[in-house]
């Protein structure tokens, strides 16, 4: 039957590398294999494999895997360095550290193998330009002004981010902070002429470190902080988009399937989250005068925002 | 006992026990590379419950913020005027450098009524009541907000918190790095100058401001002043749970004083300094503790030594010396999800000397002191009954030596019936404790050389007493009813606020109309003593509007109608109700335009009104002031030029509490430079 042949042709080996055992990266996982699952007719195997023991014994690595799953960017770093021709899909991964990854790969292994080039996406964490600006304008209107801070990792962003802005009619302010040395008054000049924050991820400027510094003089402006992960919101920025290891591993999962379907599939190098939700602070909301936010609606209207704007 | 050189002494190893913690601080690292194990991680949090202050929308009490953007807008040069934004009070002057900000009237040129407190320290003049707003060590650009509780507050800022309490937050000192400049040029001789260093390293920062500040006051006054002032101000980060914050300020002027009955000018010279210190720790993520202590000494040197034909040569003897000493304890915990409490405690000690109106002695500041100290208790409950029914209670007890003790208890609720529209009831009591000067005082006149023919036999000398205090007076009360609605639309930059209020003001302290017969005193045989002697009710509306309608527009409207019904002694009923004007009315529009200029326009009307002992009606005063600025930037250099017009209306002079106080159009170009 030329139905079932087709079926067995398309049996796709899958190899996942989390980057560890723990957190995270076994939410991911589990996120994969639940949904994976779901879909009992698909053809799919896969293939669980320790970074460490990969580290050890580099020859573990299946060179017939049809698609390789490396979760964190050091499973992707250790993925990207061997002379595996099989397509690589990245996940969880932020943006700036999958390019740099990329980048230091491609220099040192030249992207090109006998067998042509390798195909290397990523499925980030890091939230959409639009999906940020959108909660921001839902939060504040169009009246205020939004300040953003842009390091050596996120100014890739800039030009995207005042795009995205003059369409949506929301009023930018951008600092360029180009060192740690003036980060705080360079933060501070920023803040005179915002009346919000909005955070995009760089480890220069929201780190640990400078977490207290920006939410306390923040809110001694009382400015709120649009922020871009939920331990941010929960450190006291106002909201946030955020995609959870879940959501991650959702799509991750519904990426294979796909592929399953359909092994011509060539990924876009970079995909965004698709799946994600709204992160409310409740306290400091009620502080900056908001009341029953509702984080499920504010989700709702941005993918609502989304769909509009593609 | 006098607490300076202890306090003094401490200084020195405060700021050496911080400088020498900081040097051992760890460096900082840069992480150079983004692991979402950052990003996906626990972050400490910062914003806990017990940091996070009371909205708007949930406080018992209706308050205005001036921030600083109005604060810029405003074109202000003296703090003072900023409180022609707050719905409801009456900026004046007695002279060039005296403003009198007054909320609902009942006030002579010391507006007593009112708590004033600059990060936490009361300001509230230890002799005579009031603020002394040209003495205040700070300068405007260091303002971060200001915050005006309108209605009696002693729950939360102490007695004295009596008709309203306004809350001067300085920028944090880690905010203010870098070199800044400030100079004011304009008529009346205006010639301000303000310079501040800032610093930031590590968990360690400071600045330094220096400031100048001059003009010659009402034309047909001898009221120019020049005042000099440093501050300083340290916050230190002892560790991810402990802050210290440090202040420094000195102030020294010179002023003109004229005096209509002696019909002589004179020079006086004013100081004033303080040194405060915060300490703030976090037990945990929802219990935060905090002790502060300051000393503030205030000292002013003018004697009038005039020859007044007929009677001879008098002595007046305005000089005075005083000091307080306050520490504070409080403790906030959040005790539910639903519930906060923030409860302290605090001791104070106020002394003063004044040879002339206390007569404590011959020789200026010898340590014969009066003292009055203070013991205070408070507590504060906010109570979120359901999610839209919020309980606010709180009390405070205090004892002084001066007036015993005394309890103020409020209450209310504020109802949020949506995210737009809230409601608050609140009903509170105050007092207000009397001051040094209106118990202790014995202002004495000598006169020397005198020769009065109308009198039974010539003497060569005598002294005149002018008053005497009460040392049987009790505080001021005050009883008020508070109706407040507020809508609030953050999405399309709009706020209102209606407050409806019924204040019963009773024991109000006053000179007596019946004055004391005194035959040894040749020149007027009587003086006077104050008692609890006048009541009033105040009835009134106030609104606020606050809209951005668009990005580069931002109004700020207030208006107020007050009712006053006084009945106060030496006083015409009429004239006693007109302290309060009946409309006040502010409108301030800000606008961005192109090319990085931003202008305003600020229009102020106050209806006719009387001040006590301003002497005739003060006229209706209608008044706009604009700024025109003009921003400006290079690559190590940001500023902004401004031309400000105060009193721009043509032909527009206007009496400005006293007859002779006649405020013309002033003009003045203020450029400020920072270099990054």
């Amino acid at each position: 039957m030329l139905c079932s042949l087709d079926v067995y042709a398309s049996t796709l080996n899958v190899t996942l590398v989390p980057s560890r055992d723990d957190g995270a990266y076994q939410r991911v996982l589990g996120a994969i294999v639940s949904r994976i699952g779901e879909q009992p007719a698909a053809d799919i195997s896969l293939k669980i494999v320790n970074l460490d023991e990969l580290r050890k014994n580099s020859r573990e690595i299946d060179q017939a895997a049809d698609l390789f799953i490396p979760i964190g960017i050091r499973a992707t770093e250790h993925i990207l360095r061997q002379s595996v021709n099989s397509p690589v899909l990245a996940v969880l991964v932020l943006r700036s550290s999958f390019n740099a990854t990329l980048k230091r790969s491609t220099e040192k292994t030249p992207a090109v193998t006998p067998s042509g080039t390798r195909r290397i996406s990523a499925i980030l964490l890091d939230q959409p330009v639009n999906r940020q600006l959108h909660l921001t304008r839902l939060l504040f209107g169009t009246v205020k002004r939004i300040g953003i801070p842009l390091g050596p990792d996120s100014q890739p962003l800039r030009a995207e981010i005042a795009d995205l802005a003059q369409r949506l009619e929301l009023s930018i302010e951008i600092e360029n902070i180009d060192s740690a040395d003036r980060l705080m008054q360079q933060l501070t000049q920023l803040m005179e002429r915002s009346d919000v924050l909005l955070a995009f991820p760089d480890p220069l400027i929201f780190n640990r470190r400078n977490v207290r510094y920006i939410l306390l003089s923040s809110y001694r402006k009382r400015i709120p902080v649009i922020g871009y992960s939920q331990s941010y919101v929960k450190a006291g920025a106002l909201a946030a988009t955020y995609s959870s290891p879940e959501q991650i591993g959702k799509q991750a999962a519904e990426a294979i399937i796909e592929l399953q379907r359909n092994p011509s599939l060539r990924f876009p190098a970079i995909m965004a989250p698709t799946y994600f939700s709204v992160a409310i602070n409740d306290q400091v909301a009620r502080a900056f005068g908001y009341m029953n936010l509702s984080a499920e609606d504010l989700a709702q209207q941005i993918r609502q925002l989304e769909r509009n704007l593609q | 006992m006098y607490h300076k050189p202890f306090f003094y002494r401490l200084l020195p190893a405060l700021l050496l026990a911080t400088s020498g913690v900081s040097a051992t601080a760890e460096p900082r690292e840069d992480p150079a590379f983004a692991e979402e194990e950052d990003f996906l991680g626990e972050l400490p949090v910062v914003l806990t419950a017990t940091r996070l202050s009371q909205p708007a929308r949930e406080a018992p009490v209706a308050t205005t913020i001036i921030d600083r953007e109005l604060i810029k807008a405003s074109g202000a040069r003296e703090i003072a005027d900023l409180f022609r934004l707050v719905p409801g009070f009456v900026v004046s002057h007695d002279n060039g450098y005296t403003p009198i900000v007054t909320y609902h009237g009942l006030s002579n040129e010391q507006a007593r009524r009112m708590q004033v407190l600059v990060d936490g320290r009361s300001v509230y003049s230890v002799v005579f009541g009031g603020t002394k707003w040209t003495d205040l060590p700070l300068a405007i650009d260091d303002i971060e907000r200001i915050e005006v509780i309108r209605g009696p507050n002693a729950a939360s800022y102490g007695a004295n918190a009596f008709l309203s309490t306004i809350n001067i937050i300085t920028r944090h000192s880690s905010e203010t790095t870098g070199v800044f400049a400030r100079a004011n040029v304009g008529n009346t001789d205006i010639r301000d100058a303000y310079l501040r260093y800032g610093d930031s390293r590590g968990d360690l920062s400071y600045r330094l401001t220096l400031g100048y500040k001059h003009d010659t006051g009402f034309a047909d006054r001898y009221d120019s002043h020049q005042v000099r002032m440093i501050n300083m101000r340290s916050d230190y980060q002892l560790s991810t749970s402990d802050t210290l914050e440090f202040q420094l300020g000195f102030n020294n002027g010179e002023m003109g004083v004229d005096s209509k009955t002696l019909n002589a000018e004179d020079e006086k010279n004013n100081k004033n300094h303080f040194a405060q210190v915060r300490w703030q720790h976090d037990l945990s993520m929802d219990e935060n503790v905090s002790v502060q202590l300051y000393y503030i000494e205030e000292e002013t040197a003018q004697i009038y030594d005039v020859t007044i034909p007929v009677l001879g040569r008098v002595v007046a003897d305005n000089s005075y010396k005083a000091s307080r000493l306050d520490m504070e304890l409080q403790h906030t915990r959040q005790i539910s999800r639903n519930a906060r409490v923030v409860w302290g405690g605090g001791i104070r000690r106020d002394a003063a000397t004044a040879p002339g109106y206390f007569g404590t002695a011959e020789i200026p500041f010898k340590d014969l002191y009066y003292i009055n100290n203070l013991y205070r208790i408070f507590g504060n409950l906010e109570w979120h009954l359901t999610q839209k029914l919020l309980f606010n209670a709180g009390a405070m007890w205090e004892k002084t030596d001066l007036a015993g003790s005394d309890f103020a208890p409020r209450i209310g609720f504020n109802y949020l019936f949506n995210p737009v529209h809230s409601i608050r009831l609140t009903a509170s009591h105050g007092t207000r404790s009397p001051t040094l000067a209106e118990t202790k005082s014995n202002f004495r006149v000598p006169v020397y050389d005198s020769y009065l023919p109308t009198l039974p036999t010539t003497p060569s000398d005598f002294v005149s007493t002018m008053w005497r205090g009460n040392e049987n007076l009790a505080p001021e009360t005050i009883t008020s009813y508070e109706l407040g609605y507020m809508a609030s639309l953050p999405q399309k930059g709009f706020t209102l606020d209606i407050k409806v209020y019924r204040e019963e003001l009773g024991g109000l302290i006053y000179m007596d109309e019946n004055k004391i017969y005194e035959p040894t005193d040749y020149y007027d045989f009587h003086y006077e003593v104050p008692g609890n002697f006048g009541d009033a009710t105040i009835k009134g509306v106030e609104t606020t509007i606050n809209y951005q309608p668009v990005r580069n527009t931002r109004f700020v409207v207030s208006h107020s109608y007050t009712e006053l019904d006084s009945a106060l002694p030496k006083l015409l009923p009429d004239q006693g109700n007109k302290t309060a004007p009946e409309q006040i009315f502010s409108f301030l529009a800000m606008q961005k335009f192109p090319r990085r200029i931003n202008g305003s326009l600020a229009y102020y009307y106050v209806s006719e009104s009387d001040g006590l002992g301003s002497g005739k009606p003060i006229p209706a005063i209608r008044r706009l002031d604009l700024r025109l600025a003009l921003a400006f930037s290079g690559r190590k250099i940001r500023g902004e030029i401004a031309a400000i017009v105060q009193n721009a209306l043509p032909d527009n002079d206007y009496i400005d509490w006293r007859n002779d106080n006649i405020f013309e159009r002033r003009q003045y170009i203020s450029l400020d430079v920072k270099f990054i």
